[in-house]
């Protein structure tokens, strides 16, 4: 490959092609340089690595009076919808209270001075009525301002959710099939098939008991274990998550959003919608040449399921 | 009931359709999916709690006021995330914090790999994690914000194309100049 190749690899493409963005050049032209140059596969692996451990950075979680405080504001939100639609009103609620207050100061402002400069002149005369009007629009406005943020309140609902949001835990990378054509309708089917396969077996786990999910997950270990992934195109930090995965004590497997993310460059998601679970897949992409073994990982999603569980099987 | 038991199960463009509608299970419903993303977002975008919660406050605010504005002509996510990406931009600029070396914007860069950088050992599997927060922190803005969306939030180039509102060329290549500058900065 000529120099200006790769130095348009080195410095333009390899980049994208981590995040499974391909302009121009094929993923197939892509790896076969990797393969051949030293350099660019140094470059490959930094990247990629980089793009790893950011992703997994531990997510930042908002406590729990937070997530109340946000669903706390619809109402207000809503009323500032209503607001605007008449127009007349300022844009928000923040600049209404705002403006209220400024204007309450103000009128406030007026009355001290105005008394001030009344007493300080005309003491006879300060039983005026004008003042004290000025006073009590200004408190009307202040009592209109404590019932509005009254009213506020009590339109929060209390206790109301609509749901827990699953939080991934544990970041966890999975080994992935290898086809030759896994693009192809054929392959995709048998896809589906295995993950539906997949979801009886476990099913089996609650039902009929033939198969405890403790036995299911050894045997995805057992069979990790012995794989052998024998390209140099697979970083080892997800080695080492195979290994790791393989060697857990924990007998369930999830995957964060944030691995997730790396997924559509190494894998194709194909997902199975069960009855009572979804089942999510990742697929190897074909990379020519290499000889991968043939490996599924179907991953329950256990999102408002509660009781499924990570599912994990292998086909050679 | 039957509504409200089956609202988690609608996805976010009739969700949003349903906020338009002044529908508080459907706003409770999208804040509930997007609130820990949105977050996490601004976290990483400004690095302060404080603002951050702010900005995903305002993002959801804003998110109910503007509801009937959403077409459908993109995905309801990416539509939410601009209007994160909007917010905290502003809050930087607000700030004043970001400070743009030698008043680079990061579209004018020149990446310059000198013949012995050794990219390998450039990044580690093993970096303490508050060096790599803050190393992203040190980006410029406009670096920051496409290698946050792209690596932490997981969209596609040409969503992110439309959250930033610049062409996917650029996205391609603030993303790749990001790269290069936090292996530069690693490696010290």
């Amino acid at each position: 490959m000529s120099n200006k190749i790769c130095e348009k690899i080195y410095f333009d493409e390899i980049s994208p092609f981590i995040d499974g963005e391909y302009t121009g050049r094929s993923a197939d032209e892509i790896i076969g340089h990797l393969k051949s140059c030293a350099k660019c596969r140094k470059k490959y692996e930094s990247l990629i690595n980089l793009k790893n451990i950011i992703s997994s950075l531990a997510e930042y979680a908002l406590s729990e009076e937070e997530k109340a405080n946000l669903t706390a504001m619809i109402p207000s939100a809503f009323r500032s919808v209503r607001q605007k639609s008449r127009s007349v009103w300022p844009r928000n609620l923040t600049i209404t209270l705002a403006s209220a207050a400024s204007f309450t100061i103000i009128m406030l402002a007026a009355v001290v001075v105005f008394r001030f400069f009344f007493l300080s002149t005309t003491p006879t005369v300060i039983t005026s009525s004008a003042p004290a009007a000025v006073e009590s629009d200004a408190a009307n406005e202040v009592a209109k301002t404590e019932l509005e943020q009254e009213t506020m309140r009590a339109d929060v609902p209390t206790g109301e959710t609509a749901g827990e949001l699953m939080t991934a835990e544990t970041v966890d990378f999975p080994v992935f099939i290898n086809e030759e054509n896994f693009y192809n309708t054929a392959n995709f089917k048998e896809a589906k098939n295995i993950i539906e396969t997949a979801e009886k077996l476990y099913q089996k786990v609650g039902s009929d008991g033939s198969i405890t999910q403790q036995e299911l997950i050894s045997k995805l270990k057992d069979s990790l274990a012995s794989a052998q992934l024998n390209s140099d195109l697979i970083p080892d930090i997800f080695k080492k998550n195979i290994e790791r995965i393989a060697n857990s004590n924990k007998d369930e497997i999830v995957i964060s959003e944030s691995t997730e993310n790396l997924l559509p460059f190494y894998a194709e998601k194909a997902t199975y919608e069960g009855d009572n679970s979804l089942i999510i897949a990742y697929f190897l992409k074909p990379q020519k040449d290499l000889n991968y073994r043939y490996l599924l990982v179907p991953v329950a999603n256990s999102i408002n399921t509660g009781n499924i569980q990570d599912i994990i099987t292998i086909k050679k | 009931m039957k509504y409200e038991q089956n609202i988690n199960s609608l996805c976010d463009e009739a969700l949003i359709s349903l906020v338009a509608k002044r529908d508080n299970h459907a706003s409770t419903e999208l804040i509930l999916r997007y609130q820990d993303k949105i977050f996490n977002f601004s976290m990483r975008f400004l690095n302060n709690r404080d603002d951050a919660f702010d900005a995903t406050q305002e993002t959801f605010l804003r998110m109910i006021r503007n509801a009937a504005q959403f077409r459908g002509e993109s995905k309801f996510s990416t539509w939410l995330f601009s209007i994160a990406a909007n917010l905290a931009r502003d809050k930087i600029k607000a700030r004043k914090i970001f400070i743009e070396i030698s008043n680079d914007d990061g579209d004018n860069e020149i990446i310059d790999f000198p013949s012995d950088y050794d990219l390998e050992e450039a990044v580690t599997t093993r970096i303490d994690s508050q060096i790599l927060i803050d190393t992203i922190g040190k980006l410029p803005m406009k670096l920051k914000e496409v290698l946050v969306l792209c690596d932490i939030s997981g969209f596609k180039y040409e969503e992110i194309s439309k959250i930033v509102k610049i062409p996917i060329g650029t996205v391609k290549s603030r993303i790749n100049r990001a790269r290069e500058q936090m292996l530069r900065t690693l490696k010290g």
